[in-house]
């Protein structure tokens, strides 16, 4: 049974991406107890069927008394199996994520509500899975297993997703809302994808957020975004590409500062993945996130 | 099977991704141009860790990378979870007959990848054990030159109408690196 009262809480985290590992791992060395970073967020399937070295990174940040937690982008909830979920599932990453896991010991571990792994195949991005009724229960079917098998709270995280592929039988809300109270499973929502859907697909973010069930809200991702992207096999332009590769907008952070005041969270996580600025740059936005929370729950 | 509708949608997409014909029954015009996003954003994922993994192979491809990668990952979509190797088959694609009947690219460029590749399998292994590999072109001169004389990568790219001269050519250009 999803308990999130039983979780402790995190406070801010950061992404761990190797582009920015060594100024990460100085910043908490210098600042200790005054870090902004409380933990580190990777992203598991990077730290698979490596050499020890890179494990030693891993180490050397635990060490340092930060937890890391798993947030994965290959589970591929959505994907639909032939006979059972155990009999469709990658088992060589399972193992992989297993080992890992015994490792960094995390709390929970998480994926999108998505599909990246066809007939064994996987596409390296994130698929939207239509909102329809076959989906809620496959995703359910699939986070059940995944729970069994690595006896770890699982939660899902809202995409930004630029089609529903085909007529939905709901709307998104519904939709997220259905895979939480069917899995009994805890919510990460990435507040930045809240804003890049509301925007491409024409509702209020707020009311979003209103109607999703927040109490199951675990863990936030907040993020920036591009505006007015332009696919290169596609006729469309896109008004707001999910990139976590610029500054948060104003109006994310606003939505945030809404989210705080609806519910209590456990973690909260800046994803940073490219076009890194200076790292002091990023330290000035954690600092700024970092002030909002304490605002929301002193 | 319960979820017949989604296997089948799932199943049309990865036609589109392998660049198969889809049976437009489950998946309309509008979804497949809005998948197209999805991969084109893959090609540009993809570019940017090729011009990491591959640096010299990249700066010889980079004027037909996009399409470059699209047929490469129409043809070799990864069975691992695991990103880095996904461009496995990279130096197998450029060998291909298909690679060589459509792009008009130096001979030496399977080997170059090759090269390349295996250093980054040293560095992600837990064997350290050197790799054997058997080549034809003198490989590590070519990646000198490419990283000290960049202004020569013109040479090399258009150095591949005889196999022979193509060495020659390649052994006065590094002659040319060691001198200066």
């Amino acid at each position: 049974m999803f308990e999130k009262n039983k979780l402790r809480n995190y406070g801010l985290g950061l992404g761990l991406r190797a582009a920015i590992q060594k100024e990460t791992l100085s910043y908490i060395k210098a600042e200790a107890e005054q870090s902004c970073i409380q933990w580190l967020e990777i992203v598991p399937e990077n730290y698979i069927y490596k050499p020890k070295a890179q494990l030693e990174i891993l180490k050397e940040f635990m060490d340092g008394g930060k937890p890391i937690i798993p947030h994965s982008v290959n589970l591929s909830i959505g994907t639909a199996y032939k006979s059972s979920p155990r009999e469709n599932y990658d088992r060589r990453l399972l193992e992989g994520l297993k080992d890992l896991f015994k490792l960094i010991q995390p709390p929970w571990f998480s994926d999108h509500v998505s599909c990246t792994r066809i007939n064994g195949f996987y596409l390296q991005e994130l698929i939207p899975v239509p909102f329809i009724q076959e989906s809620v229960d496959t995703i359910v079917d699939n986070i059940k297993f995944l729970e069994d098998e690595f006896q770890l709270p699982f939660l899902i995280e809202n995409p930004s997703y630029y089609s529903t592929l085909i007529k939905p039988e709901m709307t998104e809300a519904e939709f997220l809302n259905k895979i939480l109270e069917k899995a009994d499973c805890g919510l990460l929502l990435d507040i930045n994808n809240v804003y890049v859907n509301a925007i491409n697909h024409n509702y209020n973010p707020m009311e979003f957020l209103n109607s999703l069930d927040l109490s199951r809200t675990v863990q936030v991702h907040i993020a920036g975004h591009l505006e007015d992207y332009q696919a290169q096999l596609s006729k469309r332009t896109l008004k707001i590409l999910d990139t976590h590769g610029e500054l948060i907008k104003e109006e994310v952070l606003a939505l945030f500062k809404y989210l705080l005041e609806k519910t209590e969270v456990k973690a909260v996580l800046l994803e940073r993945d490219s076009n890194f600025p200076e790292f002091s740059n990023i330290i000035s936005e954690l600092v700024r996130v970092k002030g909002m929370m304490k605002i929301a729950y002193c | 099977m319960q979820n017949l509708r989604l296997q089948n949608i799932q199943n049309e997409i990865l036609k589109y991704f392998r660049g198969e014909k889809f049976n437009p029954e489950f998946l309309d015009a509008e979804a497949l141009d809005e998948l197209a996003i999805y991969k084109s954003l893959t090609i540009t994922a993809f570019e940017e860790y090729l011009e990491n993994i591959f640096p010299c192979t990249y700066l010889l491809i980079q004027d037909k990378i996009s399409e470059i990668i699209q047929d490469y990952l129409e043809r070799h979509l990864s069975v691992s979870a695991v990103y880095y190797e996904s461009a496995r088959a990279f130096p197998e694609f450029i060998k291909s007959d298909f690679f060589q009947d459509k792009y008009d690219l130096p001979n030496f460029l399977c080997e170059l990848a090759l090269v390349e590749w295996a250093e980054i399998e040293l560095r992600n292994s837990s064997d350290k054990r050197s790799q054997q590999l058997k080549l034809n072109y003198p490989i590590t001169k070519i990646k000198l030159l490419m990283k000290e004389c960049p202004e020569e990568i013109d040479e090399l790219k258009t150095a591949d109408v005889d196999k022979e001269l193509e060495i020659l050519d390649i052994r006065q250009l590094t002659k040319h690196v060691s001198q200066s």
